[in-house]
């Protein structure tokens, strides 16, 4: 196929017959039409000029690396001539990749030794960096920056002088063939102008060595062909060194001297034609698999070690949805496919488990102590122009509650300013001179207390504090003088201070702390879901499957619906038992509630995810919609009926004040389904229209 | 030179890559506009419309003028209910206070027999419901002494208490709440770009293309600690400017280049830590988490949302570590109560050094991490 249409058909051996060609490949560029052909030739390969055996780029001897007791690269060894192409041939797995890390200085060798240009390779050496091109098997340049503006970050960063950076983005674009699309996003190029837009850049600086893992990985013949020309152009005119490895035989045939690589090992290193010919094999293929034969006999392929890295399995699950023949309506076998998917990518990360759960316990132990709406410790001083035994009796009665701390007296109206502005007190207390006298004589006297407004909060309860002690003092003194029945009260007021009669702080904030760290930690989790997919590639799974939308979502959303539950009953159980804040209510609508609640959270957590397009924005925008309206409106703090304007809205109709009344009313007051059965209506509405949206947000085709 | 080249090039890419998000730009606005000013509107008085019902039994003058004493901002007009919805309606959530007047107050008061009133209170809305008590207390002694005026004489001495509130005279949670809010922004923002922008470059594959050229580490973290905080910067100053200062109309008092000034050793610091957690973090879910561990107690703790002194002693000792902390009460005294550098400059100090260990631990860690991202 080519262009959208189909130039021959035909069984294979019949297309090289028509063709007169020796292999598929050579067919299907035979079969191309005129135009596209124009330009193409047969990649002539010059021979490297003998005789220059005193330079040598590259000698690597017994290089080996090892990730735990996996062995990926045994003992190495082999040495490249300034300006050879030299191919690396092997399986995937083999060891290619993490031999070429090693000679760019990514890894760290476990054993023996390289030298580039003579020099023992120096990971920490920058210039040496300068000398070599490096160029990886998938795409590694910025998807966010165009064409251009990649060329010149990289010419940039290699040190280029400015004067020189635009002719020589220039000169690349031509050699390249990518000066017709400048101004494009990579992601809008095809493969093959990817890795032409990768060698570009890995060429930027005019490298003395290249070494590119697997470059032409996924490029069409064609391109593949005028990507080789590049490359022997470059060695033979430039005389710059290639390292390459390829898993291609017609690639590899190409280079001056392969190296045929297995299981860490290098088999064989001679020129493509002498390996043929040592094997009396017909061609390269037959000599590698023969070699390889040889080397699985010798030893038999150990299982992999458990600490071996192991590649991600994205498209593992969905084969079970591609086996079902068309869209049809609503599959439980499509969404349980992807939920299996999921929680298999959870388990494999426990490292996310654990965050998850261990997370959110010690969240909820630092919230559950540190949340105090208890003011207490308040630093106050007094300006005391008094001094007598009354203007002193009446600090001593503020120094004596619990509520504050008398901190060294202010001596001047300068102090007072200064260390009110410090804030490092926040109630003084003016006591103006002639108090005592002026009481005694009946004259009315005014003290002045000023508190700091900065926190208004802190500044209502200080004034109630200091209201309540100014009364007392009054009180005591006038009992004082004229004997306890002058100040028998007209009236009392018995207070009564119901769920949580000490007034304390933990048994209103735990039952409240545990809606929010519900809301937060599901929602961000699943968040990243959806969003992680479409950036990384993977999303095209739903483009091209008959899964539906709903299925998608909903699949991917019971994995953290179950952990969140799991959450739910660990963050119960905390609560209860170390805590002491007792569940007085019906768990079981506690339980109920929590489940509804916490798909509430995850369809949160997707509707964002199917919204955005990067994981950065899907991680701020849940933080933002999450955090502000959990800890501000959703009644932990003030209750929901106080707020004003856009915030009370929000409030109303977010999940999370409706789980906090629920979870209030078992925890403290001792309700069950019945007493609570309006705060669940609202969470009923809120899953199936967070689901709904979520599902239209989400889009069936790629942009 | 060559390192200040490098940081420089590298960091406009970073804020290139900004650019191509165009949702994370809209929530970058949301989050120093929409969402401040819906934080400190919303924010009420300790006491604003708090909801309470009364029962009357005594049905008299002087209950009449206890309930007329109820009204809005402080109180929502009372519920008048009997006796036996009093329980339901407060386990409802319904209402935080309920004052019960028993038959024959007024007899008994005249009659000098000091009658009990009983007022429930719902204590799981701990800060209105403590306010709102001692708020009840006042208004029904204010109004019993005025209706008892006559019939008893005054006996206390005549000292006159006069409370005066500096820096916000009218308590107005709104001026609080704004800056609050822009100091949560701010902490947040920062470190979800530095670490996103870290783990990307790792999921993508790009951190190993840098890392072959001639680049290091060091310039690598610098400009992205740079990039991001010139853009958090930015959002901050317009937030306070336009929305703060114009919008919500809350006077400054101090020099708003010295809280910027704070603002950015804040950055320094916080994007350093973006940067660490992103190198503890594999994966974006795995930063995801690490970020609402930090995250939550940093603003919750950092005594931005309640007093710091009424903290637990150990959270107050560990929270001193945190940038937030130090950041909230430069700001506090600054923007506020109008301090100048020589009453901040401990907290400038404090952030300076939070920030320069956590950058030298986050490159410590992003250089050993190096090998493993490969």
């Amino acid at each position: 196929m080519n262009d959208g249409r189909v130039l021959a058909t035909g069984t294979p051996q019949d297309l090289l017959a028509r063709t007169e060609t020796r292999t598929l490949e050579e067919a299907f560029i035979a079969l191309l039409p005129e135009v596209q052909r124009e330009g193409y030739q047969h990649v002539a390969i010059l021979p490297l000029e003998a005789g220059e055996e005193t330079e040598v780029a590259i000698e690597a001897r017994d290089l080996t690396m090892r990730f735990g007791s996996f062995t990926a690269v045994d003992h190495v060894s082999f040495r490249i001539r300034k300006g050879e192409i030299f191919g690396f041939l092997g399986s995937n797995g083999c060891g290619k990749t993490t031999t070429m890390k090693m000679l760019t200085g990514l890894l760290p060798a476990s054993e023996g030794q390289a030298w580039l240009f003579g020099h023992p390779l120096d990971p920490h050496d920058i210039d040496t960096r300068r000398r070599v091109g490096y160029m990886t098997q998938s795409f590694s340049l910025y998807g966010e920056l165009t064409v251009r503006q990649n060329l010149v970050l990289h010419a940039r960063l290699f040190g280029i002088p400015s004067a020189r950076i635009g002719p020589r983005v220039q000169e690349m674009a031509e050699h390249f063939g990518l000066a017709e699309m400048m101004d494009d996003l990579p992601a809008a190029l095809p493969l093959g102008e990817r890795q032409r837009l990768s060698l570009a850049v890995a060429m930027i600086h005019g490298p003395e060595m290249l070494i590119l893992d697997e470059p032409t990985s996924g490029v069409d013949p064609v391109a593949r062909d005028a990507f080789w020309r590049i490359l022997i152009d470059l060695a033979r005119r430039d005389n710059v060194t290639i390292f390459i490895s390829t898993h291609f035989m017609n690639e590899a045939e190409r280079c001056d001297r392969i190296s045929l690589m297995h299981a860490g090992q290098v088999l064989v290193s001679d020129t493509p034609a002498a390996i043929i010919e040592k094997r009396g094999a017909r061609n390269l293929e037959e000599a590698f698999i023969s070699h390889l034969e040889e080397a699985v006999a010798k030893n038999p392929p150990a299982p992999p070690a458990a600490g071996a890295p192991r590649q991600p399995q994205e498209q593992a699950a969905p084969a079970a949805a591609n086996l079902a023949p068309r869209r049809q309506g609503f599959s439980w076998r499509r969404l349980f496919s992807y939920t299996r998917r999921e929680s298999l990518e959870l388990r494999r990360d426990p490292i996310r488990l654990t965050l998850a759960s261990l997370g959110s316990v010690m969240l909820m132990l630092v919230l559950g102590y540190g949340i105090s709406m208890d003011v207490e410790d308040l630093a106050f001083a007094v300006l005391d122009q008094d001094q007598t035994t009354l203007s002193r009796d009446y600090a001593l009665n503020l120094a004596g509650s619990r509520y504050f701390i008398e901190h060294s007296p202010i001596r001047n109206h300068a102090e007072l300013d200064q260390r009110m502005r410090a804030g490092e007190i926040s109630l003084s207390i003016e006591i103006p001179p002639g108090f005592a006298r002026d009481i005694a004589r009946g004259t009315p006297v005014q003290i002045g207390a000023w508190i700091d407004g900065a926190m208004p909060m802190r500044a209502e309860t200080v004034r109630g504090y200091v209201q309540g002690m100014h009364q007392h003092w009054l009180t005591a003194k006038a009992r004082e003088a004229y004997g306890s029945e002058a100040t028998a009260g007209l009236f009392s007021i018995e207070t009564r201070f119901r769920y949580n009669p000490e007034v304390t702080s933990l048994p209103a904030m735990v039952p409240a702390v545990i809606p929010l760290l519900l809301m937060l930690i599901p929602a961000i989790l699943s968040a990243l879901s959806v969003v992680r997919e479409k950036e990384l590639g993977s999303i095209v799974n739903l483009y091209v499957t008959p899964v539906t939308r709903l299925e998608f979502l909903l699949g991917k959303q019971i994995p953290y619906i179950a952990l969140a539950m799991i959450n739910f009953l660990l963050l119960t159980a905390l609560a209860v038992s170390l805590f002491g804040v007792p569940l007085k209510g019906s768990f079981l609508a506690l339980a109920a509630a929590a489940l509804l609640y916490v798909i509430a959270a995850t369809a949160f957590g997707l509707l964002m995810s199917a919204f955005v397009r990067s994981q950065v924005a899907a991680l701020f925008g849940t933080a933002l919609l999450t955090l502000l309206p959990a800890v501000q409106f959703s009644g932990l703090i003030d209750p929901v009926s106080t707020l004003e304007g856009v915030g009370a809205l929000i409030g109303q109709i977010y999940p999370t004040t409706h789980f906090v009344t629920i979870a209030r009313g078992t925890f403290s007051k001792g309700l069950g389904f019945m007493d609570l059965r309006a705060s669940f209506v609202p969470l009923l509405i809120a899953v199936p229209v967070l689901i709904g949206l979520g599902a239209a947000l989400l889009r069936k085709q790629e942009r | 030179m060559r390192s200040a080249h490098n940081i420089l090039h590298l960091g406009i890419k970073e804020l290139r890559s900004l650019v191509r998000d165009p949702i994370m730009l809209v929530l970058i606005v949301y989050a120093f506009t929409f969402s401040i000013y819906t934080a400190a509107t919303a924010m009420p008085e300790t006491l604003h419309k708090a909801p309470i019902a009364i029962v009357d039994e005594d049905r008299s003058a002087l209950s009449n003028r206890i309930i007329d004493d109820f009204y809005p901002p402080y109180f929502l007009p009372p519920a008048l209910i009997t006796t036996a919805e009093m329980d339901a309606r407060m386990d409802a959530g319904l209402d935080t206070f309920a004052l019960h007047i028993p038959s024959g107050f007024q007899r008994d008061l005249l009659a000098g027999h000091s009658p009990v009133l009983q007022l429930n209170v719902d204590a799981t809305r701990m800060s209105q419901g403590f306010t709102g008590s001692s708020y009840i207390q006042a208004i029904v002694s204010g109004e019993v002494n005025d209706f008892m005026r006559g019939y008893r004489a005054e006996t206390a001495p005549a000292v006159d208490l006069v409370l005066r509130a500096r820096f916000n005279p009218e308590l107005d949670k709104s001026w609080f709440g704004g800056i609050m809010e822009i100091i949560s922004a701010i902490t947040m923002l920062s470190i979800v770009l530095t670490g996103a922008a870290l783990i990307r470059e790792r999921e993508h594959g790009t951190v190993e293309h840098l890392l072959v050229m001639p680049v290091t580490p060091f310039e690598i973290m610098s400009s992205k600690v740079l990039a991001m905080a010139l853009v958090v910067l930015a959002a901050s100053w317009f937030s306070l400017t336009f929305i703060v200062r114009g919008l919500l109309a809350v006077p400054i008092e101090g020099s708003v280049a010295l809280f910027f000034a704070g603002a950015t050793l804040h950055l320094f610091a916080t994007t350093s830590m973006g940067i660490f957690l992103a190198t503890l973090a594999r994966t974006m879910p795995q930063f995801g988490l690490l970020l609402l561990m930090f995250l939550l107690p940093l603003q919750v703790l950092s005594g931005g949302m309640t007093p710091r002194e009424s903290m637990p002693d150990a959270v107050q000792f560990i929270m001193q570590a945190a940038p937030n902390t130090h950041f909230v009460m430069l700001s506090q005294a600054i923007l506020y109560r109008g301090a100048g550098l020589d009453v901040v400059w401990p907290q400038f100090l404090s952030l300076a050094a939070i920030g320069a260990v956590l950058f030298t631990l986050a490159l410590a860690r992003f250089r050993k991490t190096l090998a493993t991202m490969a």
